[in-house]
């Protein structure tokens, strides 16, 4: 099967040439292009990257994304996976690192879904990105590619771990885009404050210590969390994934990786520019300030990093540590609300509401 | 490398899981019959002939051969009878550092069904790809609406990730399918 030449907007898809090994070298020398795709972080030579072309070649509908004034090569896109009786595949994509961030791949993803859905004939295209891959999740939106699913573990990183992949795809007949939908995605980010770590929560290296942490009266009371290792795979994941752009949630560590908590912006609402902090400390690391150390980083993440002006908390009025921190990271009590939660007994509370602005 | 021992046994007291054998062509042939399997199964030929089922037992020795498919046809310890097919398809990424990966595919004979014989193939059969292949990850799909498929499979701890929109042909109708996903801590 031979790739035709496609033109789209801006970019021509033209198929692979040999002497395209020293762009396909580029592209895979590349720690962006490494983490995310595993045919390219086997590539390290040029015989490597001439096997790679050839294979490409040989499957065919898959393209080099070149520039139509220069003739320069900005990326790859291809159609994988394709079954002809099924009349469905999947479809990658990358860009070279100086290229980025000019809507290449969203250009040369709707040049070759196009092609896919006219010229081939396809019903259905799918696209496969790890969760953390924010980037990627942006043009499957803005492509019309619409959010199916999350298939964990799906993805290796090439050290013997896997990531979660978000799992999107596009139908003939759908709009070519964009995907309505709420928030952009949240790019994970790790922050350090004083002497504790924020991290991103790891199913397979924090799951065990999560479950640990949260075998506590107070915490199952106030905040509870998961109660196997099972479960806390799940919550890790949960957390790890930013993608849905509602929430940015850390595991507080000390410096030697000991787990001490957890904090989280959650409910975070776009649009109003608000969210909502929430926190647990394990019972040996409390009275240290560590709380309120991870609250003050989580908050100030949520008004550098996303731009947001208010910040909400709400606690069980007879939590008394958790009023102290709110007060200690500068939220203000702003009422008492009535019955306004269940808890850990299946109780209804009253609760504080504290709320810091970016401005206070 | 993992060399996956040609068509190996699996089994518990009530249940022999081996590589189809030419013996049980008319079993395969008669249970094919059913048209609930013809529901819910496109891969299947209709009508099945005992010629379908032959060409079935020869593919399925040629994949274990090839190691890209393990099938294993359930049998009863008693009397040696068909209960059923169970196979891992698509395996894939066997060298891959952590694991590969590979997808789950079922049917119960339908004089069977309703006494747990799936959940209990699955597992054997699972349990085999996460010790014997190293897998990774074991998928399975069935279309929207196969309650007796996902009660199988989350039975055995697989999680259910998704709605795949048009993924799955029917009749050549494009039908909505699920899928869900099974990590090897999550076998039970």
């Amino acid at each position: 099967m031979t790739a035709s030449e496609l033109g789209g907007d801006g970019i021509v898809l033209r198929p692979w040439r040999e002497d395209d090994v020293p762009a396909v070298l580029t592209l895979a020398d590349d720690e962006t292009t490494r983490r995310w795709s595993p045919s390219l972080r086997l590539v390290t030579s040029r015989a490597d990257a001439l096997a790679w072309i050839q294979d490409r070649v040989r499957r065919g509908n898959d393209w080099a994304v070149t520039d139509p004034a220069t003739g320069e090569l900005l990326g790859r896109v291809g159609l994988h996976h394709f079954d002809e009786d099924d009349r469905v595949a999947e479809i990658g994509y990358g860009v070279l690192p100086a290229h980025r961030r000019h809507g290449v791949a969203r250009r040369a993803v709707d040049t070759a879904a196009a092609h896919g859905f006219g010229a081939l004939g396809l019903e259905r295209i799918a696209l496969e990105h790890a969760t953390a891959n924010v980037g990627s999740c942006a043009v499957a939106r803005a492509c019309g590619f619409a959010a199916e699913g999350v298939k964990r573990a799906a993805l290796s990183r090439g050290d013997g771990g896997f990531d979660d992949v978000h799992l999107h795809a596009r139908l003939a007949g759908d709009q070519p885009g964009p995907v309505e939908s709420g928030a952009a995605p949240i790019e994970p980010v790790e922050i350090v404050a004083g002497g504790y770590q924020l991290c991103i929560p790891n199913p397979e290296l924090d799951a065990a210590a999560v479950v640990a942490a949260v075998d506590d009266d107070d915490i199952r009371l106030f905040n509870a969390g998961p109660a196997t290792v099972e479960e806390a795979y799940a919550w890790c994941r949960g957390r790890a994934d930013w993608s849905v752009g509602t929430h940015a949630s850390w595991l507080v560590k000390d410096t030697s990786g000991q787990l001490l908590g957890a904090v989280s912006v959650f409910h975070i609402d776009h649009r109003n520019l608000c969210g909502q902090a929430g926190y647990w400390v394990a019972r040996d690391a409390r009275r240290r300030g560590v709380a309120a150390s991870a609250l003050t980083a989580a908050t100030r993440f949520g008004f550098q990093g996303l731009g947001l002006v208010r910040v909400e908390l709400f606690h069980a009025v007879e939590n008394l540590p958790s009023c102290r921190t709110a007060l200690r990271a500068g939220f203000a009590q702003e009422g008492t609300h009535r019955q306004s939660f269940r808890y850990g007994d299946d109780r209804l509370r009253d609760e504080h509401s504290h709320a810091r602005l970016a401005t206070d | 490398m993992v060399n996956p021992p040609t068509s190996p046994s699996l089994g518990d007291s009530r249940l022999l899981l081996r590589c189809p054998t030419m013996d049980l062509v008319p079993q395969i042939s008669a249970a094919c019959q059913d048209r609930e399997l013809h529901r819910w199964l496109e891969a299947l030929p209709d009508p099945y002939t005992e010629a379908d089922a032959a060409a079935f037992v020869q593919r399925c020795t040629q994949t274990w051969s090839e190691g890209t498919e393990s099938v294993f046809a359930i049998t009863s310890v008693g009397d040696g009878r068909l209960l059923g097919m169970v196979g891992l398809h698509d395996i894939s990424h066997l060298t891959a550092p952590g694991g590969g990966m590979a997808e789950v595919g079922f049917w119960v004979v339908a004089a069977e069904r309703g006494r747990g014989v799936m959940p209990d193939a699955l597992r054997l059969v699972c349990g085999y790809g996460f010790t014997e292949l190293r897998l990774a990850r074991i998928e399975w799909q069935a279309e929207v609406g196969n309650a007796a498929s996902r009660r199988a499979a989350e039975k055995v701890g697989f999680r259910f990730e998704g709605t795949c929109r048009r993924r799955l042909l029917h009749v050549g109708e494009r039908v909505d399918g699920w899928l869900g996903g099974l990590l090897p801590e999550e076998l039970r």
